[in-house]
């Protein structure tokens, strides 16, 4: 026993089955093939003769020296499909090349010293080869560039060669250098106590007019001034001790004086002494 | 007699309980669309956004008038469901291809057989391509990227091609990349990869970055040191190492995804992007620069040739359709030519009676269907030791009917030439085009 609701469903399904059939059969009827596309390609083919591969180098390297590690070497092909470099008889690197015959390009890498190259061009077709050899040396120096190449972390090409690496080194070394002179500079200049202390007195005698107001080159008169008045005030103030140590030194005559007019002769000094700097200084 | 009233009525409701359920089932709600299942009962196909996601059954369209935002749905019944069909040749081993035609939606189809289709990020312009239309990148938040697929664990070789265009002459722009496994893009304007293994970052010396299409390609082989090359506009130019850390990243159009974060986007347009599971030779690098750079979406090398010693090349005829069957016929413009030299197509061997090839003996450019993942082959190409001659006007080789619901087929296609003696005295190379048209067949 069926509800309605699945009858209904199951009718619907049949009237649809037998629509269907009934379109499919019109279409087998009155079906024509469409072609609805077309694609192009191209198809290439070189033919070669039957002679064996050879390869010829164009590059004037032969008892050279050169100043970059990276080498670029150029030539001509005939039947060959793959050039490829041995340095010092060590395998290098490679290029396949298209079937046709013609000029190559091949760059590599060589470490300072001297070097015998040998280029081959390979035939994979037949499986022979030629070679060409050229010796040359290679020796860096300091201001050259190279295309030497790492990558950091951000992908970014970096040219690690180490003459290259030298100079940046170098470059590198001088700016901190030069930073870290400029900074020792500045904080010798602008603190600590000693420091602190010259900028307090520049600025005591400079107030005074004993300095230049703008920059340092009357501190020769001011410390003239200064010892000048320091020796007048101690004498005028310490007379006694003033005389006893005049007689004290050895250039200076020795001579007899009453207390009293030493006294008085060491402070008449001492204010000459501080009166003077300031009349004819 | 009330308990067999009761059970009577118990198992009707089961049963009708069970029909009703079946019929729910067979419904696709959206907010535009109810779609009923037809006589089946079931719609098949992938599961997704709650119950079901539409597929596309051929190229873009699912069928008929009504527009969804990669998709179109018919009204109606069967007889109403338009037929497509989509069909491109390539080099053998292709395992993704984004020819990046889309000019509306966020779908980015894979023409392919695997049908990896990517999801854009952003809305991404469509611009004049290399071929037909290009996408463009804004270099800031737009990228594809393509879920994980295994089609893209290029183990242990493989090759990576498209085209680029762009101005930007700093930093790194990623126009094709696999995370920890390959990169392919422009390194501060030039051509350039990476291998995430050793860090080593590979460039062209020469800035393509101009404002102008050019074509780029990596073969890749793991492992091996300067065992991987990198191309610009069909030409080698630096060999390097590459060996993935990984091949489970994301494989990505326009970027770097590791699957948390984008990174150096690639600001430009880029087209055409293939992906083989093999190293296409020198040759076939330089085929396929040449054939779309003039206006094909493919170009096949048999490499070079000696007299005497015959030389074959592999090729992909993919088919996408949701048509009940399809033809397909070949053709060629003229014999292979180089100037006023040609190579013929083989005397004897036709299509309808395709003959073995006699190694030394038989001269001439001929071809052979070796598989299928379809229609079984049929019989007269003895499983690709017979060979026909490609004729110049469109000529049916392979027919595929019985189809169910939509399928990706692939035809694999083998060509073979030889020549002369004569004929080899005079080193040249030849081409010509070869057109491969499909026709659906009701």
């Amino acid at each position: 026993m069926l509800s309605a609701a699945s009858v209904r469903q199951q009718s619907t399904r049949v009237t649809r089955g037998l629509f269907a059939l009934l379109t499919a059969g019109l279409l087998s009827v009155f079906s024509i093939p469409i072609p609805v596309f077309a694609t192009g390609t191209t198809i290439n083919v070189g033919v070669r003769d039957g002679l064996p591969p050879s390869l010829t180098i164009s590059t004037d390297l032969e008892g050279k020296t050169v100043t970059l590690p990276n080498v670029t070497v150029e030539g001509v092909v005939h039947n060959v499909t793959q050039v490829i470099v041995y340095v010092d008889g060590v395998y290098n690197t490679s290029l396949p090349l298209p079937s046709s015959s013609g000029a190559y390009t091949i760059a590599f890498g060589v470490t300072p010293g001297s070097h015998e190259v040998r280029i081959t061009g390979f035939d994979a077709l037949t499986s022979n080869e030629a070679s060409q050899t050229i010796r040359f040396s290679y020796e860096p120096v300091t201001d050259g560039g190279s295309t030497t190449t790492t990558t950091d972390s951000s992908g970014n090409t970096i040219d690690t060669s180490p003459v290259n690496s030298y100079i940046n080194d170098t470059i590198d070394a001088a700016k901190a250098t030069q930073a870290n002179a400029a900074e020792q500079v500045r904080q010798a200049s602008s603190s600590g106590p000693l420091g602190d202390l010259g900028d307090i007195a520049f600025n005591a005698f400079k107030s005074v007019d004993m300095v230049s107001s703008t920059d340092g080159t009357g501190i020769n008169k001011m410390a003239g001034r200064f010892t000048l008045v320091s020796a007048g005030l101690a004498a005028s103030v310490f007379p006694w001790s003033a005389y006893s140590l005049v007689q004290k030194i050895r250039f200076i005559p020795k001579f007899s004086m009453s207390s009293g007019l030493a006294t008085a002769s060491m402070r008449a000094v001492g204010i000459a002494l501080m009166v003077v700097p300031f009349l004819f200084m | 007699m009330k308990r067999g009233i009761i059970g009577v009525g118990i198992l009707s409701l089961v049963v009708a309980g069970l029909f009703f359920d079946v019929a729910v089932a067979d419904r696709l709600n959206s907010a535009n669309y109810i779609i009923d299942a037809s006589i089946s009962g079931n719609f098949g196909g992938n599961t997704n956004s709650g119950n079901y996601k539409l597929t596309s059954s051929g190229g873009e369209a699912i069928a008929g008038s009504g527009s969804g935002g990669s998709y179109k749905i018919g009204y109606g019944y069967i007889s109403n469901l338009e037929k497509s069909l989509s069909l491109t040749v390539h080099p053998s081993g292709l395992v993704a291809a984004y020819q990046l035609e889309e000019t509306t939606g966020k779908a980015v189809a894979d023409e392919s057989i695997n049908n990896a289709y990517g999801s854009m990020q952003g809305t991404l312009t469509s611009v004049t391509g290399k071929l037909g239309t290009a996408l463009s990148f804004d270099g800031a938040t737009q990228a594809v990227p393509i879920a994980n697929n295994t089609q893209t664990q290029l183990t242990p070789t493989g090759t990576i091609e498209t085209w680029i265009k762009s101005s930007t002459t700093t930093g790194s722009l990623a126009a094709v990349s696999k995370s920890s496994s390959f990169w392919l893009g422009l390194g501060n304007g030039k051509a350039t990869t990476y291998d995430w293994t050793s860090g080593i970052t590979t460039s062209d010396t020469t800035t393509i970055a101009d404002g102008s299409w050019h074509h780029i390609a990596i073969t890749l082989n793991s492992g091996v040191a300067a065992g991987s090359t990198l191309y610009v506009d069909g030409v080698a130019k630096k060999t390097f190492i590459w060996t993935p850390q990984f091949q489970s990243g994301i494989f990505t159009l326009g970027s770097v995804y590791n699957g948390t974060t984008y990174s150096q986007y690639f600001n430009g347009a880029v087209d055409h992007v293939k992906v083989f599971n093999r190293m296409l030779s020198a040759d076939e690098i330089l085929a396929e620069y040449n054939a779309q750079n003039t206006g094909n979406g493919s170009g096949l090398s048999l490499g070079s040739i000696t007299s005497g010693t015959s030389n074959t090349a592999l090729s992909d005829i993919i088919v996408h359709t949701d048509s009940n069957g399809y033809t397909l016929a070949i053709n060629e413009n003229n014999d292979l030519t180089s100037g006023s030299f040609t190579i013929p197509a083989i005397s004897s061997g036709s299509i309808a009676s395709p003959v073995a090839w006699n190694e030394g003996s038989t001269k001439g450019l001929g071809f052979t269907l070796t598989a299928t993942n379809a229609t079984a082959l049929p019989g007269t190409w003895s499983s690709g030791n017979s060979y026909a001659a490609i004729p110049t006007t469109a000529t049916s080789f392979y027919t595929r009917t019985g189809i169910q619901s939509s399928t990706s087929d692939y035809i694999t296609m083998r060509l073979r030439a030889d020549v002369t003696s004569t004929q080899a005295s005079t080193p040249s190379s030849y081409s010509n085009i070869l057109t491969i048209t499909g026709t659906i067949t009701p």
